[in-house]
């Protein structure tokens, strides 16, 4: 991404340049850098505090004797012909809800990126149209906010009450709030896409959407595209996940199985989950490379995925049976405007007490997991990263770290949840830690990617100069990657945030709970109250996610 | 890249033929279920009530597996589901959403459904002998199963309620382990001193010897309740003709156990033979979910 | 003569920065202008009051008869299309092929769909290809645009103002990027463009030899506002070293 960035010289400063450059002096900067990081720091301090109010020892090394348990399951995993067979087709179907709602999530993600970007509202307008966009663009950016506030679980329960059971519920709960994600990344892809040709398209009179078609898509598609298959391997964890509320799939027979322990059942969904989770990083990595490489569309690794990926969409769409004229049946709407007016307007005669300590509980719980995950990618993403000579023993390490990482993602995190109960008081940690192995297994490997991918000539040269292998580390590599690594896991603590309501096992409380809570009771106004504050949460970290990234660039 | 656009536009054709696709429908019987004791059984072998249903009363019975209770009510209010058998709490709930929604059948263990509270050995809590005595829980940590367990949350929390045990009473917030054996599990770990759950899960479970006797054990059994039974929506003498649900009732209730395929089924749901019950039955559980704020 | 730009005590400035100030200019159809001075005087300033993509912060701007701040947007979209502009950086799509490079120029006057197809078949391909042997390198029609040179980019943007057919051709700094020699080539290339089709060109230059050479008119600027405006032969050698001068040691030329 940051590769598209323009260099940009002082003495060639157009107008508008020389404007952000004089708000940029005053704002952020090194002082913003220490100013966030003193937040991070006191947010943190605070949530590792909040342990602090579990009774009794947090860890209980006793109950280790279940996780053997499950561990020692691994080994024996059911190899029952016929519930191999179910797991088989639950597999395929998981395949083709994830391809599905990727498909919807990049179409969204692209008009949407397009209506929310920088770019498209405020490029080239002055005065009273330049604050009339603004408003505008505000509003854009605000909207997005809810769909990605929302986990995909809550989505799925939405759809499956307006739409019925159909395989429709599993793509949309995937799509919609993927492709609100995707539409944040996209808008930031064409925000940071060279802005002087389109500004002199706009300057020789070409309506601006011509303009953002000739000039800011053909630099920032094949970003869009590629991205696509990363949210493809999201969507398969996803598409696992919404298993649990009866979408079908691996997450389906992994609810089952899991609800009377059966591990050896539970092992086999969790190899096959496994083995799709690596081999869509496989597949996904492979394109990813050839496009940070600088490859073109051409690239036949780049056009088979494409022609692969379209091939693999019509059969998701054969093997699911898609029936979109539920979307217009006049039913659909009915329910959708009951659903309405059963949730509005939204209870405001809230304990507001027990509102604001859930909140709190949410954050300390996604700001440990997130510290976890980023302080443990940081340490597995060297060892992960195919970098150097390729050695047998590189190899072998590279391989067996990847390892790890896939099997850390592949576990859902309410399985995380279970294990980590049996060890550790109930409360906010086993919450933590959950999420927290289960986003270290995303980001290490994002961040090998990254480490892969940088500059070799600052390291070659000091050690052209003689430094050490520690001095290359701490002068060269630890300054390159360590923004970006921050940049990652800035981009993860939303999904935490979200995240949490997976975990209610742990018996942590918090907004996840309170949400399953109501919406088990199906009071839908109290829930849409707490849906309120889980998006003006997501905002604040939004917002707050933007400024530390702007002050470590 | 013209090959490209030729080919978006063949998809987009084939899904908006797939969308007009649908047709009339065949009239059929759309069933659910969600069992207490080892659900994936039922789940994954639910062919074999569908077909026997099919083949007593003559129209198409199609089983769809599912695993989330609030899903299923959600279903079951869309229309989608015809019937499903529902827990005490959850029955209840859909026949608030679906008014005029009729009891045909329960099993025959549920008419004297009862809960037991479990405990960890170190904890040192004694069985106690009635429902006041569940005092002693209170300070301890506790966990229930699923959110919307009849079982495994409603009940418990109705006696402790009645032993002046709160929700608010116990050491940190009570935890949902989702099913009845994660239930066993976590207080067999010691994550929770305290446990409640479905009798009859916690029986078979002592019984197959799958229970660390030495370090979780009974405290306390409750009295007995209403528990599951099969739900059926008021429209469908409408959908699949008059009587159609009074034949469903009886196909039901002549489940023998004498015959092997219905012995088979009458297992996979873990009872001896499915019994008449009436909406009476589940005013106790009503009251208890409105107290507790379960049901609106 | 009609004027084609106007400027009245024309001031730009943005919090903390003035670019301009009191500028008053006029520029009438078919002109040739020059506009010098030192760096920071404000000649991409001055060049982008010109073509609307900023709007003066006082006095007004008028370009062909438009006062952007007070046009609508589809109107100001017609006068923009009459304007022309080559820039230092040529601002090409580098990912794209020339033949889409060029067409930018009048994608103005192209409806959505046309523009879209375009980019998959491109559209007017003989315009093209003229407007490309007219700068030189008709060669270069499929070339991806990140594999030219310098030169070659900005004769590519120069072949974009040429299928936009304005009124008006503004170049800011469009040879700083750019060897002597294929400066000058390009200047002459603009001139020669300009004076066939009688169309006015304003070029902000660093180069004063290439300016009083080839330009009938000299602007200069200096800390944003206008020193002095008239023919070369009446620019004095002084003139241009008082220009450059360093600001606080007059005399000395740097």
């Amino acid at each position: 991404m940051t590769d598209t960035l323009e260099s940009r010289e002082a003495s060639t400063l157009p107008p508008v340049e020389l404007r952000e450059a004089a708000g940029a002096v005053a704002g952020t900067g090194r002082r913003g850098a220490r100013w966030w990081s003193g937040v991070g720091l006191v947010l943190l301090i605070a949530s590792l505090g909040a342990l602090a109010w579990t009774p009794g020892p947090l860890v209980r090394p006793e109950g280790f004797t279940l996780v053997t348990d499950f561990l020692g399951a691994a080994t024996t995993p059911s190899t029952d012909g016929a519930f191999l067979a179910v797991v088989g087709s639950a597999a395929v179907t998981t395949v083709a809800y994830a391809v599905l709602g990727t498909v919807v999530s990049v179409v969204l993600g692209f008009v949407g990126g397009i209506l929310s970007s920088e770019v498209w509202w405020l490029e080239g307008r002055h005065g009273a149209a330049r604050r009339r966009a603004t408003a505008g663009w505000i509003a854009v950016r605000g909207t997005l906010v809810l769909p990605r506030a929302i986990h995909e679980v809550i989505w799925g329960l939405v759809f499956l009450s307006v739409l019925g059971l159909t395989p429709l519920v599993a793509v949309l709960a995937i799509g919609i709030p993927f492709g609100a994600v995707t539409a944040k990344v996209f808008s930031e892809l064409l925000d940071e896409s060279p802005r002087r040709p389109y500004r002199a398209a706009l300057a020789a009179g070409t309506p601006r959407a011509i303009a953002l078609l000739h000039t800011l898509l053909p630099v920032a598609w094949s970003d869009l595209l590629s991205y696509g298959f990363y949210r493809f391997e999201c969507a398969i964890r996803s598409a696992a996940i919404l298993g649990l509320i009866g979408a079908g799939g691996l997450g389906f027979q992994l609810a089952l199985s899991l609800q009377t322990l059966n591990y050896r059942e539970v092992w086999t969904v969790l190899y096959a989950l496994i083995v799709l989770s690596a081999a869509t990083d496989v597949w996904s990595s492979a394109v990813r490379r050839r496009r940070a490489s600088g490859a073109r569309p051409g690239n036949p690794v780049i056009r088979g995925s494409l022609v692969a990926a379209l091939v693999l969409g019509l059969f998701s769409l054969w093997w699911v049976q898609l029936d979109l004229s539920v979307l217009v049946a006049a039913d659909t709407w009915r329910l959708a405007g009951q659903i309405v007016t059963d949730a509005w307007p939204p209870t405001l005669d809230v304990p507001v007490f027990e509102l604001v300590v859930a909140a709190l509980i949410t954050v300390a719980m996604s700001v440990l997991a997130i510290v976890l995950a980023v302080a443990g990618g940081a340490v597995l993403a060297f060892p992960a990263a195919s970098t150097g000579a390729p050695t047998i023993g590189r190899r072998v390490r590279v391989v067996a770290t990847r390892a790890v990482l896939i099997v850390l993602r592949a576990l859902p995190p309410p399985v995380w949840a279970l294990l980590f109960l049996f060890v550790m008081a109930p409360g906010l940690l086993p919450g933590a830690m959950a999420l927290g192995v289960y986003t270290l297994g995303i980001l290490g490997r994002l961040m090998a990617e990254s480490v892969e991918n940088l500059e070799r000539r600052p390291q070659q040269a000091l050690q052209a100069a003689g430094a050490s292998g520690a001095a290359v580390s701490v002068y060269a590599v630890v300054p390159a990657v360590a923004p970006r690594f921050v940049a990652f896991g800035l981009y993860r603590w939303e999904v935490t945030i979200r995240e949490t309501v997976v975990v209610g096992v742990v018996g942590a409380g918090g907004l996840g709970l309170l949400l399953n809570d109501q919406l088990t009771s199906f009071d839908y106004a109290a829930s849409l109250t707490t849906l309120a504050v889980v998006v003006v949460l997501t905002a604040l970290v939004d917002a707050t996610s933007a400024g530390v990234r702007r002050s470590v660039r | 890249m013209r090959r490209v656009l030729a080919v978006i536009v063949l998809v987009l054709t084939a899904a908006l033929t797939a969308a007009c696709g649908g047709g009339a429908e065949p009239r059929e019987l759309v069933i659910s279920a969600i069992p207490d004791q080892d659900p994936q059984k039922l789940q994954r072998l639910y062919g074999a009530l569908a077909e026997r249903l099919t083949g007593t009363l003559g129209f198409p019975v199609r089983y769809v597996p599912l695993t989330d209770y609030a899903a299923s009510v959600t279903a079951y209010r869309r229309g989608d589901l015809d019937m499903v058998f529902f827990g005490g709490l959850t029955g209840v709930q859909a026949r608030q959403q679906v008014p005029g929604s009729v009891p045909l059948a329960q099993r025959d263990v549920d008419e004297r459904f009862r809960s037991v509270f479990v405990a960890t050995t170190a904890s040192g809590i004694a069985p106690v002998a009635d429902v006041a005595g569940l005092r002693s829980v209170g300070g301890r940590s506790l966990t229930f199963g699923s959110e919307s367990s009849t079982s495994g949350r409603l009940m418990p929390q109705f006696f402790l309620d009645q032993a002046g045990v709160g929700p608010n009473a116990f050491r940190g917030p009570s935890g949902f382990s989702g099913s009845h054996d994660a239930t066993i599990a976590v207080v067999t770990s010691g994550a929770y001193e305290v446990g409640a759950l479905n009798s009859s899960v916690w029986d078979q479970r002592v019984a197959a010897g799958q229970v660390d006797t030495t370090k979780v054990r009974e405290i306390f059994r409750t009295p007995t309740y209403h528990d599951y039974h099969w739900l059926a929506r008021p429209d469908i003498d409408d959908e699949l003709g008059a009587g159609a649900t009074s034949r469903i009732r009886d196909a039901l209730l002549g489940l023998r156990p004498s015959d092997p395929v219905d012995k088979n089924i009458l297992d996979l749901f873990g009872a001896g033979s499915f019994i008449p019950t009436q909406p009476q039955n589940y005013d106790q559980v009503e009251q208890v979910g409105r107290s507790l704020g379960l049901v609106q | 003569m009609t004027a084609v730009f106007t400027l009245e005590g024309a001031g730009l400035s943005y919090p903390g920065v003035t670019a301009l100030r009191g500028c008053d200019l006029e520029i009438s159809a078919g002109e040739r202008v020059a506009v010098i001075g030192p760096s920071g005087a404000g000649k991409s300033s001055l060049i982008a009051l010109l073509n609307g993509t900023a709007l003066p912060t006082d006095g007004t701007a008028t370009t062909l008869g438009c006062d952007f701040a007070r046009t609508r947007t589809r109107a100001a979209r017609r006068t923009r299309r009459q304007v022309g502009t080559v820039y230092q950086q040529f601002d090409l799509v580098e990912q794209l092929r020339v033949v889409h490079n060029v067409n930018a120029g009048r994608l103005g006057y192209w409806p959505f769909w046309k523009a879209a197809y375009s980019l998959v078949r491109p559209r007017g391909i003989d315009e093209v290809r003229h407007a490309l042997e007219r700068v030189g390198i008709a060669d270069k029609l499929e070339a991806r645009t990140v594999t030219l040179s310098g030169g070659q980019k900005q004769r590519v943007a120069l072949a974009r103002v040429l299928v936009q057919q304005p009124q008006a051709i503004l170049a800011d700094e469009p040879i700083a990027s750019l060897d002597p020699r294929l400066g000058a080539e390009v200047i002459d290339l603009l001139n020669e463009i300009s004076a066939e089709a009688g169309t006015t060109l304003v070029t902000s230059l660093h180069d004063v030899d290439m300016a009083l050479s080839r330009f009938q008119r000299i602007v200069a600027l200096r800390d944003g506002h206008i020193v002095f405006d008239r023919p070369p032969d009446a620019v004095s050698t002084g003139d241009v070293e008082e220009l450059y001068a360093a600001p606080d040691s007059p005399g000395l030329v740097g």
